[in-house]
Protein backbone atom coordinates (compact mmCIF):
# COMPACT_ATOMS: atom_id res chain seq x y z
CA UNK A 1 0.00 0.00 0.00
CA UNK A 2 2.68 2.54 0.73
CA UNK A 3 4.91 1.76 -1.99
CA UNK A 4 1.87 2.33 -4.25
CA UNK A 5 1.59 5.58 -2.46
CA UNK A 6 4.85 6.59 -3.04
CA UNK A 7 4.87 5.75 -6.83
CA UNK A 8 1.51 7.77 -7.17
CA UNK A 9 3.43 10.75 -5.40
CA UNK A 10 7.06 10.54 -7.32
CA UNK A 11 4.72 10.61 -10.44
CA UNK A 12 2.94 14.04 -9.11
CA UNK A 13 6.08 15.31 -8.56
CA UNK A 14 7.56 14.88 -11.85
CA UNK A 15 4.34 15.68 -13.60
CA UNK A 16 4.69 19.34 -12.07
CA UNK A 17 8.53 19.70 -12.91
CA UNK A 18 7.39 19.41 -16.14
CA UNK A 19 4.70 22.35 -16.04
CA UNK A 20 6.93 25.18 -16.24
CA UNK A 21 6.48 28.68 -17.78
CA UNK A 22 5.57 28.37 -21.19
CA UNK A 23 8.09 30.66 -23.19
CA UNK A 24 6.28 32.34 -25.98
CA UNK A 25 8.19 33.81 -29.01
CA UNK A 26 6.65 37.60 -29.65
CA UNK A 27 9.39 39.02 -31.68
CA UNK A 28 7.03 37.82 -34.83
CA UNK A 29 4.25 39.23 -33.35
CA UNK A 30 6.52 42.70 -32.15
CA UNK A 31 7.66 42.94 -36.02
CA UNK A 32 4.26 43.06 -37.26
CA UNK A 33 3.49 45.37 -34.79
CA UNK A 34 5.79 47.63 -35.74
CA UNK A 35 5.03 47.79 -39.47
CA UNK A 36 1.22 48.87 -38.44
CA UNK A 37 3.16 51.75 -36.12
CA UNK A 38 4.93 52.88 -38.99
CA UNK A 39 2.06 52.59 -41.38
CA UNK A 40 -0.41 54.74 -38.35
CA UNK A 41 2.23 56.79 -38.20
CA UNK A 42 2.59 57.70 -42.19
CA UNK A 43 -1.12 58.21 -41.77
CA UNK A 44 -1.31 59.80 -39.52
CA UNK A 45 -3.22 63.55 -39.65
CA UNK A 46 -2.55 66.62 -37.36
CA UNK A 47 -5.69 68.57 -38.18
CA UNK A 48 -8.57 68.63 -36.13
CA UNK A 49 -11.32 68.56 -38.93
CA UNK A 50 -12.88 65.08 -38.45
CA UNK A 51 -14.67 63.93 -41.56
CA UNK A 52 -16.98 61.15 -42.81
CA UNK A 53 -17.58 61.74 -46.78
CA UNK A 54 -21.56 61.36 -47.53
CA UNK A 55 -23.12 58.89 -50.14
CA UNK A 56 -22.19 59.65 -53.99
CA UNK A 57 -19.75 62.51 -52.94
CA UNK A 58 -16.61 62.66 -54.45
CA UNK A 59 -14.26 65.62 -53.43
CA UNK A 60 -11.81 66.83 -55.93
CA UNK A 61 -8.26 66.03 -55.92
CA UNK A 62 -5.63 69.10 -55.37
CA UNK A 63 -2.06 70.00 -54.05
CA UNK A 64 -3.30 72.07 -51.64
CA UNK A 65 -1.61 71.26 -47.85
CA UNK A 66 -3.10 73.09 -46.07
CA UNK A 67 -4.61 71.32 -42.92
CA UNK A 68 -8.52 71.86 -42.34
CA UNK A 69 -9.87 73.16 -38.94
CA UNK A 70 -12.75 71.86 -37.13
CA UNK A 71 -16.29 73.96 -38.13
CA UNK A 72 -19.45 73.35 -39.37
CA UNK A 73 -19.26 71.47 -42.47
CA UNK A 74 -21.69 71.50 -45.27
CA UNK A 75 -22.07 68.68 -48.33
CA UNK A 76 -23.56 68.60 -51.53
CA UNK A 77 -23.61 65.51 -53.34
CA UNK A 78 -23.54 64.49 -57.50
CA UNK A 79 -27.57 64.94 -56.71
CA UNK A 80 -27.61 68.22 -55.16
CA UNK A 81 -28.94 66.93 -51.55
CA UNK A 82 -27.48 68.36 -48.61
CA UNK A 83 -26.38 67.30 -45.71
CA UNK A 84 -25.56 69.96 -42.24
CA UNK A 85 -23.67 68.54 -39.86
CA UNK A 86 -24.14 64.95 -41.17
CA UNK A 87 -28.04 65.73 -40.91
CA UNK A 88 -29.84 65.72 -44.19
CA UNK A 89 -31.97 68.26 -44.83
CA UNK A 90 -35.10 68.33 -47.34
CA UNK A 91 -33.95 70.52 -49.74
CA UNK A 92 -31.47 70.13 -52.64
CA UNK A 93 -30.40 73.13 -54.14
CA UNK A 94 -31.75 75.04 -56.41
CA UNK A 95 -29.19 77.08 -58.07
CA UNK A 96 -29.71 79.96 -57.99
CA UNK A 97 -32.04 80.42 -55.10
CA UNK A 98 -31.36 80.71 -51.21
CA UNK A 99 -31.53 77.56 -49.69
CA UNK A 100 -34.22 78.10 -47.03
CA UNK A 101 -33.49 75.34 -44.54
CA UNK A 102 -29.86 75.40 -44.95
CA UNK A 103 -30.09 79.03 -44.22
CA UNK A 104 -32.21 78.25 -40.87
CA UNK A 105 -29.56 75.78 -39.73
CA UNK A 106 -26.73 78.25 -40.35
CA UNK A 107 -28.28 80.54 -38.51
CA UNK A 108 -29.82 78.31 -35.64
CA UNK A 109 -25.89 77.17 -35.46
CA UNK A 110 -24.89 80.69 -35.53
CA UNK A 111 -26.85 82.04 -32.41
CA UNK A 112 -25.71 78.34 -30.61
CA UNK A 113 -21.72 79.00 -31.40
CA UNK A 114 -22.40 83.08 -29.97
CA UNK A 115 -23.61 81.82 -26.70
CA UNK A 116 -20.77 80.31 -26.17
CA UNK A 117 -17.94 82.45 -25.59
CA UNK A 118 -15.13 80.53 -26.07
CA UNK A 119 -14.91 80.80 -30.11
CA UNK A 120 -14.39 83.31 -32.62
CA UNK A 121 -16.40 85.72 -33.48
CA UNK A 122 -16.32 86.78 -36.91
CA UNK A 123 -16.34 86.00 -39.90
CA UNK A 124 -17.19 82.15 -39.17
CA UNK A 125 -15.39 79.77 -41.17
CA UNK A 126 -17.85 76.92 -43.05
CA UNK A 127 -16.58 73.78 -44.45
CA UNK A 128 -17.59 73.02 -47.75
CA UNK A 129 -17.53 69.40 -49.43
CA UNK A 130 -18.82 69.40 -52.50
CA UNK A 131 -18.97 66.57 -55.44
CA UNK A 132 -16.43 67.35 -57.86
CA UNK A 133 -18.54 67.19 -60.87
CA UNK A 134 -20.94 69.83 -59.53
CA UNK A 135 -21.20 72.86 -61.70
CA UNK A 136 -20.48 76.33 -59.84
CA UNK A 137 -23.71 77.49 -60.59
CA UNK A 138 -24.46 74.72 -57.27
CA UNK A 139 -21.71 75.88 -55.36
CA UNK A 140 -22.36 79.72 -56.07
CA UNK A 141 -25.83 78.99 -54.48
CA UNK A 142 -24.26 77.25 -51.25
CA UNK A 143 -21.79 80.18 -50.93
CA UNK A 144 -24.04 82.47 -51.33
CA UNK A 145 -26.51 81.23 -48.82
CA UNK A 146 -23.40 80.44 -46.15
CA UNK A 147 -22.36 84.17 -46.59
CA UNK A 148 -25.80 85.37 -45.69
CA UNK A 149 -25.71 83.67 -42.64
CA UNK A 150 -22.69 85.21 -41.59
CA UNK A 151 -20.58 82.25 -42.58
CA UNK A 152 -18.10 83.83 -45.37
CA UNK A 153 -15.16 82.31 -44.48
CA UNK A 154 -15.22 79.17 -46.98
CA UNK A 155 -13.07 76.35 -46.78
CA UNK A 156 -13.04 74.02 -49.61
CA UNK A 157 -12.57 69.96 -48.47
CA UNK A 158 -10.32 68.26 -51.36
CA UNK A 159 -7.97 65.44 -51.44
CA UNK A 160 -4.64 64.77 -51.44
CA UNK A 161 -3.71 64.39 -55.12
CA UNK A 162 -0.11 63.12 -55.38
CA UNK A 163 -0.81 62.10 -59.23
CA UNK A 164 -1.70 65.95 -60.39
CA UNK A 165 1.17 67.33 -63.00
CA UNK B 1 42.26 16.68 -16.53
CA UNK B 2 38.87 16.94 -17.65
CA UNK B 3 37.35 20.29 -18.42
CA UNK B 4 33.84 21.32 -17.85
CA UNK B 5 32.26 23.31 -20.37
CA UNK B 6 29.57 25.54 -18.39
CA UNK B 7 26.83 26.22 -20.68
CA UNK B 8 26.58 30.14 -21.28
CA UNK B 9 22.50 30.96 -21.21
CA UNK B 10 22.19 33.91 -23.63
CA UNK B 11 19.53 36.03 -21.37
CA UNK B 12 16.42 36.97 -23.00
CA UNK B 13 14.93 40.31 -23.41
CA UNK B 14 11.63 41.24 -21.82
CA UNK B 15 9.67 42.70 -24.61
CA UNK B 16 6.91 42.67 -22.63
CA UNK B 17 7.02 46.42 -21.20
CA UNK B 18 7.56 47.78 -24.43
CA UNK B 19 5.07 45.28 -26.47
CA UNK B 20 2.35 47.73 -23.66
CA UNK B 21 3.87 51.10 -24.95
CA UNK B 22 3.23 50.10 -28.68
CA UNK B 23 -0.22 48.93 -28.10
CA UNK B 24 -1.00 52.13 -26.18
CA UNK B 25 0.41 53.81 -29.16
CA UNK B 26 -1.01 51.94 -31.93
CA UNK B 27 -4.47 52.38 -30.86
CA UNK B 28 -4.28 56.50 -29.92
CA UNK B 29 -2.63 56.35 -33.51
CA UNK B 30 -6.01 54.36 -35.12
CA UNK B 31 -8.21 56.91 -32.67
CA UNK B 32 -6.84 59.48 -34.66
CA UNK B 33 -6.03 58.38 -37.81
CA UNK B 34 -7.78 59.52 -40.87
CA UNK B 35 -7.31 57.44 -43.87
CA UNK B 36 -8.54 59.70 -46.42
CA UNK B 37 -5.64 62.88 -47.08
CA UNK B 38 -8.14 65.82 -46.90
CA UNK B 39 -6.96 69.22 -47.02
CA UNK B 40 -8.91 72.69 -47.67
CA UNK B 41 -8.65 75.75 -49.86
CA UNK B 42 -9.68 78.74 -48.07
CA UNK B 43 -11.24 81.79 -49.35
CA UNK B 44 -13.29 84.70 -48.46
CA UNK B 45 -16.44 85.96 -49.68
CA UNK B 46 -15.60 89.17 -51.43
CA UNK B 47 -16.62 92.36 -48.81
CA UNK B 48 -16.27 96.45 -48.98
CA UNK B 49 -14.41 98.08 -46.52
CA UNK B 50 -14.22 101.52 -46.18
CA UNK B 51 -10.76 102.76 -45.32
CA UNK B 52 -10.44 106.73 -44.43
CA UNK B 53 -7.28 109.04 -44.98
CA UNK B 54 -5.58 106.54 -46.79
CA UNK B 55 -4.05 107.12 -50.24
CA UNK B 56 -2.08 104.82 -52.04
CA UNK B 57 -0.92 106.14 -55.65
CA UNK B 58 -0.01 102.55 -56.94
CA UNK B 59 -2.44 101.36 -59.36
CA UNK B 60 -3.51 97.93 -58.35
CA UNK B 61 -3.42 94.61 -59.75
CA UNK B 62 -6.63 93.75 -59.73
CA UNK B 63 -5.99 90.20 -60.87
CA UNK B 64 -9.38 88.81 -62.49
CA UNK B 65 -9.86 84.93 -64.08
CA UNK B 66 -12.82 84.78 -66.26
CA UNK B 67 -13.48 81.28 -66.59
CA UNK B 68 -15.61 80.52 -69.77
CA UNK B 69 -16.28 76.75 -70.41
CA UNK B 70 -14.25 77.10 -73.83
CA UNK B 71 -11.23 80.25 -72.72
CA UNK B 72 -9.89 81.86 -69.65
CA UNK B 73 -9.36 85.47 -69.89
CA UNK B 74 -6.99 86.74 -67.88
CA UNK B 75 -7.80 90.31 -66.66
CA UNK B 76 -5.77 93.04 -64.94
CA UNK B 77 -5.89 96.81 -63.89
CA UNK B 78 -8.99 99.15 -62.82
CA UNK B 79 -11.12 99.22 -64.93
CA UNK B 80 -10.21 95.57 -66.36
CA UNK B 81 -8.39 94.93 -69.73
CA UNK B 82 -7.96 91.83 -71.14
CA UNK B 83 -3.81 90.55 -70.64
CA UNK B 84 -4.15 87.32 -71.76
CA UNK B 85 -7.09 85.20 -73.50
CA UNK B 86 -6.28 81.14 -73.29
CA UNK B 87 -8.45 78.90 -75.36
CA UNK B 88 -9.17 76.15 -72.78
CA UNK B 89 -10.93 73.22 -74.90
CA UNK B 90 -9.40 71.21 -72.37
CA UNK B 91 -7.95 72.59 -69.43
CA UNK B 92 -5.90 69.99 -68.53
CA UNK B 93 -3.71 70.64 -71.41
CA UNK B 94 -3.54 74.67 -71.08
CA UNK B 95 -2.98 74.76 -67.85
CA UNK B 96 1.08 75.17 -67.78
CA UNK B 97 -0.11 78.21 -70.23
CA UNK B 98 -2.09 79.59 -67.68
CA UNK B 99 0.45 78.77 -65.05
CA UNK B 100 3.21 80.77 -66.98
CA UNK B 101 1.05 83.74 -67.76
CA UNK B 102 0.64 83.75 -64.45
CA UNK B 103 3.91 83.79 -63.40
CA UNK B 104 4.91 86.34 -65.19
CA UNK B 105 2.09 88.81 -63.95
CA UNK B 106 3.57 87.55 -60.44
CA UNK B 107 7.11 88.22 -61.34
CA UNK B 108 6.01 92.19 -62.10
CA UNK B 109 3.85 92.63 -59.22
CA UNK B 110 5.82 91.05 -56.23
CA UNK B 111 3.06 91.94 -53.64
CA UNK B 112 0.29 90.93 -54.80
CA UNK B 113 -1.47 87.69 -53.68
CA UNK B 114 -4.60 88.22 -54.60
CA UNK B 115 -6.45 86.63 -57.67
CA UNK B 116 -10.57 86.75 -58.11
CA UNK B 117 -12.13 84.32 -59.98
CA UNK B 118 -15.12 84.84 -61.92
CA UNK B 119 -16.18 81.27 -63.27
CA UNK B 120 -19.03 80.44 -65.70
CA UNK B 121 -21.93 78.71 -64.21
CA UNK B 122 -21.27 74.91 -65.95
CA UNK B 123 -17.64 75.21 -65.04
CA UNK B 124 -17.24 72.24 -62.81
CA UNK B 125 -15.64 72.18 -59.58
CA UNK B 126 -13.02 69.54 -60.01
CA UNK B 127 -11.98 72.33 -63.42
CA UNK B 128 -11.92 75.41 -60.65
CA UNK B 129 -10.04 73.39 -58.19
CA UNK B 130 -7.56 72.63 -60.93
CA UNK B 131 -7.26 76.49 -61.79
CA UNK B 132 -6.84 77.78 -58.05
CA UNK B 133 -4.17 74.91 -57.75
CA UNK B 134 -2.25 76.52 -60.70
CA UNK B 135 -2.88 80.36 -59.13
CA UNK B 136 -1.57 79.30 -56.27
CA UNK B 137 1.70 77.47 -56.63
CA UNK B 138 3.85 77.01 -59.54
CA UNK B 139 6.33 74.58 -60.15
CA UNK B 140 9.13 76.75 -61.96
CA UNK B 141 10.79 73.41 -63.81
CA UNK B 142 7.73 72.92 -65.42
CA UNK B 143 7.06 75.57 -67.15
CA UNK B 144 9.19 77.49 -69.69
CA UNK B 145 9.53 81.60 -69.12
CA UNK B 146 11.95 84.26 -69.96
CA UNK B 147 12.99 83.59 -66.21
CA UNK B 148 15.46 81.14 -65.07
CA UNK B 149 13.94 78.09 -64.00
CA UNK B 150 14.55 77.99 -59.64
CA UNK B 151 13.37 74.35 -59.57
CA UNK B 152 11.38 74.85 -56.90
CA UNK B 153 7.42 75.59 -55.91
CA UNK B 154 6.96 79.15 -55.88
CA UNK B 155 3.99 80.83 -54.20
CA UNK B 156 2.03 82.91 -56.59
CA UNK B 157 -1.57 84.30 -56.19
CA UNK B 158 -2.63 82.66 -52.82
CA UNK B 159 -5.73 84.42 -52.04
CA UNK B 160 -8.35 82.83 -53.62
CA UNK B 161 -11.66 85.19 -53.89
CA UNK B 162 -14.99 84.46 -55.68
CA UNK B 163 -16.02 87.52 -57.37
CA UNK B 164 -19.65 87.07 -58.69
CA UNK B 165 -20.70 85.85 -55.08
CA UNK B 166 -22.51 89.30 -54.27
Amino acid sequence: MNENKQKRILKKNKRIKKREAMDVDITSLLDILVILLVFLLQSYNASNLQLDLVDNISPPGSQARDLGEDSVIIQVNSDKEIWFEYEKLNEKVRDGEITRSLLEKLKTYQTHENKDHTKEESPKRVNLVFDKNLPYSTMQTVMQTAAKAGHSNFNFIVMADHSIQ
Amino acid sequence: MIVRRIKKQIPKLNLIPILDAVFIFIFFLLMSTQFIEIYKIGSEAPSISHIENEKNDDIPLNLILEINSDSIHILTGVPSTLYKKIETQNINDQIHELQKALYRIKRENESETTVRLRPHGNISYDDIVLIIDSARKVETSKIETEYDALKEDITLFNNIIFDNLI
